[in-house]
């Protein structure tokens, strides 16, 4: 026998949704949109993962076949506890290995299409991440500070952060925000053999962002966000250079010296009860001061199977037009001192497939501890027929990557 | 996997945890938080105990800048006010101040003078909630919890439950039900319904696969006047015991919102109760004053039959 239920569909009563509401508000289901405690006990995790770019094929450039390109192997650790009723924190340690060969500059082939000069020593280089998090909880609301600080042979960062989140309507919209700022210094390496590299630089960032969380019902939540990012310093790349056709120069990769960007970005979430699923929904637009803007759509779908195995596959589509001073290479003396070649700044479209795996268990025995085992896999790969509006010339140097990703964490 | 059943008592009633799980030790486990979280309810919103928020609560009244409460009673109490809100002031925890002039066990009707006099002290509209601070203006008005914090307590056992990783079981709290999750082959808990004057015998069953059901009835507490029955479910707004129904279950999605609306309709009454009830669009079983039952559940029973 079936348990009938009246409420045809969607008619559900004024006074039964204002029941549930309430109801929702006081279990830990409202929690999705509220945090409003000290996360409880303690969580320990560590991740490793392995990013790995795709030789260049042999028609846009010359692969560096021995060392391949960019590499990056990562491994974090992180610790999170609450200290008292009221205050949390949060230490993560991040160590990353990079190596292989990246983009330097292009040059013409025989009919005048860009080809693909990697550098030629290869890149070695390790850093070190440091992040400490804490967050005081009020009956309302969240505030949050964040120090940080990031070493690598030829760069350092320090930033630090201030956000705060408060919880309004009986819990159902939260209203979020937050300030940060990232202090950097850039020594390159090779400066002296390399006219082309400064010696010392420095860029400042400052970002700023507001976002409100809805719960539209029992299943479903839309987030909405803005953020703007200003940079200020120096925001070019000192290992990449731009080549000039007449005369064979090489020019430093110049961009501004300022950058004002914005993006917004929507989410929405439903609970799908009757297959245990969970649908993400999210769209970004960015748009900044030197001239790129793009759009990015990606949706997930987190399955559940039983209570212990959730996969997520997913999937993301990424498009951009060009800045206003990518070039892939100059013919001439450039009249204008602003110009980059950086794949990064042209125009093109990627898409990204990702699948996620996420296995929870127990173990209660001598003190209780609850294990989350993660691995994932995604794939990327990006071109310029990709992109909405196709551009003339393609940038040689556009990636294609493998992301292999394995975590652990232990809650005590 | 293996059932876990320990029956005990608190609240005031008889209360038992139905839990599978692959151990022994697990299903222990389990039991000693589960009615733990019990007893942290039951002392925390016990009128009887004078360490209790209720307690300090009912102490406060009178004085104009009442107290601020935490977190989790806020919530109660803001649920406490859209319930009141949704029912047309029928469910009202400050009506339990009537219980001074209903003495169920001295077989004696108040006068009318007397319920004036208490009346004035009854009325969720009279006190002054604006989160975190309650105010009972009146010296002599109470606040009761024992209308819906059992039924909050039962969800939220079973909520941590599954929290901890149990997968199949279900929380009684008196007849306050809260579903963990069905049986491990996937079947649905089979839940009597007692039948109200016949309080060993059940008048239906009821599968649950998941949420909660919750039981009023007037066989819990009353008593016999001259022939009359008074219940123990009174009209905050008269101050008199209501008829019509004898009992009420409902099923919800949580077993608060079932004990909500179970009391409602007593309130209501039988016609009224019903149309409630049909509003909501919930699961319900009724047995009115003439022994009738009916409510979706009935036609439901009458279907498979």
């Amino acid at each position: 026998m079936q348990l009938r239920r009246r409420q045809g569909g969607s008619k559900e009563s004024a006074a039964l949704r204002a029941l549930t509401t309430s109801a929702l508000a006081l279990s830990g289901l409202a929690r999705v949109a509220a945090a409003d405690t000290p996360i409880d006990g303690v969580q320990t995790s560590y991740s490793f993962s392995t990013y790995a770019e795709d030789d260049l094929p042999e028609s846009k450039g010359v692969p560096d076949t021995e060392h391949g390109r960019y590499e990056v192997t990562t491994q974090q650790a992180r610790i999170a506890a609450p200290l008292t009723d009221h205050i949390d924190f949060a230490l993560e340690v991040t160590h990353e290995k990079m190596s292989g060969a990246s983009p330097w500059y292009n040059v013409p082939d025989a009919a005048g299409s860009p080809i693909q000069i990697l550098s030629g020593p290869t890149i070695e280089d390790e850093r070190n991440d440091f992040l400490l998090k804490t967050s005081y909880y009020l009956d309302n609301a969240r505030l949050g500070l964040s120090g940080g600080y990031s070493d690598e042979n030829d760069y350092t960062a320090m930033n630090f952060g201030f956000d705060g989140e408060t919880h309004f309507n009986e819990k159902n919209t939260t209203l979020s925000g937050g300030i940060g700022m990232s202090f950097d210094e850039i020594n390159p390496v090779d400066a002296e053999t390399e006219p082309t590299r400064p010696t010392h630089e420095t860029k400042q960032t400052y970002g700023l962002n507001i976002g409100l969380a809805q719960i539209l019902n029992r299943r479903s939540l839309i987030q909405s966000s803005l953020s703007y990012a200003y940079g200020t310093g120096y925001l070019s790349d000192p290992y990449k250079e731009v080549y000039q056709e007449l005369g064979a120069v090489y020019h430093p990769d110049m961009r501004p010296d300022n950058r004002h960007a914005l993006s917004w970005l929507t989410r929405y979430r439903r609970h799908i009860e009757e297959v245990e699923a969970t649908a993400h929904l999210s769209y970004q637009y960015y748009w900044d001061t030197w001239g790129i803007s793009s759009h990015t759509i990606e949706a997930s779908w987190y399955q559940s199977f039983g209570d212990s195995l959730q996969i997520t596959p997913s999937i993301r589509y990424y498009t951009q037009n060009e800045a206003d001073f990518y070039v892939s290479y100059l013919r001439n003396t450039p009249s204008d001192d602003e110009f980059s070649s950086d794949y990064r700044l042209s125009t093109y479209g990627a898409l990204g497939f990702g699948i996620k795996a996420e296995y929870t268990f127990r173990t209660p025995w001598l003190i209780d501890v609850e294990w989350k085992l993660k691995a994932a896999y995604e794939r990327y790969i990006s071109a310029g027929d990709l992109a909405w509006d196709s551009p003339s010339v393609e940038a040689p140097g556009l990636v294609d990557f493998k992301v292999y990703s394995f975590g652990i964490t232990a809650v005590f | 996997m293996l059932l876990a059943r320990h029956p005990f008592r608190a609240m005031g009633s008889p209360c038992e945890l139905h839990l599978y799980g692959g151990t022994r030790a697990f299903c222990d486990a389990l039991v000693e938080l589960a009615v733990a979280e019990v007893r942290r309810f039951e002392r925390k919103y016990s009128r009887y105990r004078d360490d209790s928020v209720t307690s300090a609560i009912n102490r406060s009244a009178g004085d104009p800048d009442g107290l601020v409460v935490d977190d989790e009673t806020a919530r109660l109490l803001d649920y406490a006010a859209t319930a009141f809100a949704s029912s047309d002031g029928l469910f009202d925890p400050t009506s339990g101040v009537l219980r001074r002039v209903w003495n169920l066990k001295s077989g004696r009707v108040p006068e009318p003078s007397e319920l004036e006099a208490i009346l004035p002290l009854v009325g969720w509209s009279r006190l002054r909630w604006e989160a975190p601070r309650l105010v009972l203006p009146q010296a002599g008005m109470e606040l009761d919890f024992g209308g819906f914090v059992k039924e909050h307590a039962a969800d939220r056992v079973a909520e941590l439950c599954r929290q901890r990783g149990a997968r199949h079981g279900m929380v009684d709290l008196g007849g306050d039900l809260a579903v963990i999750g069905p049986h491990p082959d996937g079947k649905p808990w089979v839940v009597g319904i007692r039948d109200p004057r016949s309080p060993e015998g059940a008048m239906a069953s009821v599968r649950l696969g998941g949420g909660g059901i919750a039981t009023s009835g007037d066989y819990e507490r009353c008593m016999i006047v001259d022939g009359v029955r008074y219940t123990h479910v009174l009209d905050p707004r008269t101050g008199w015991p209501v008829s019509g129904l004898r009992s009420v279950s409902v099923v919800a999605d949580r077993c608060l919102i079932a004990g909500t609306a179970t009391t409602i309709a007593m309130l209501k009454g039988a016609r009224n109760g019903a149309l409630w009830l049909d509003e909501l669009g919930l699961p319900n079983l009724r047995m009115d004053d003439a022994g009738e039952i009916s409510g979706t559940l009935a036609d439901a029973e009458a279907e498979a039959a």
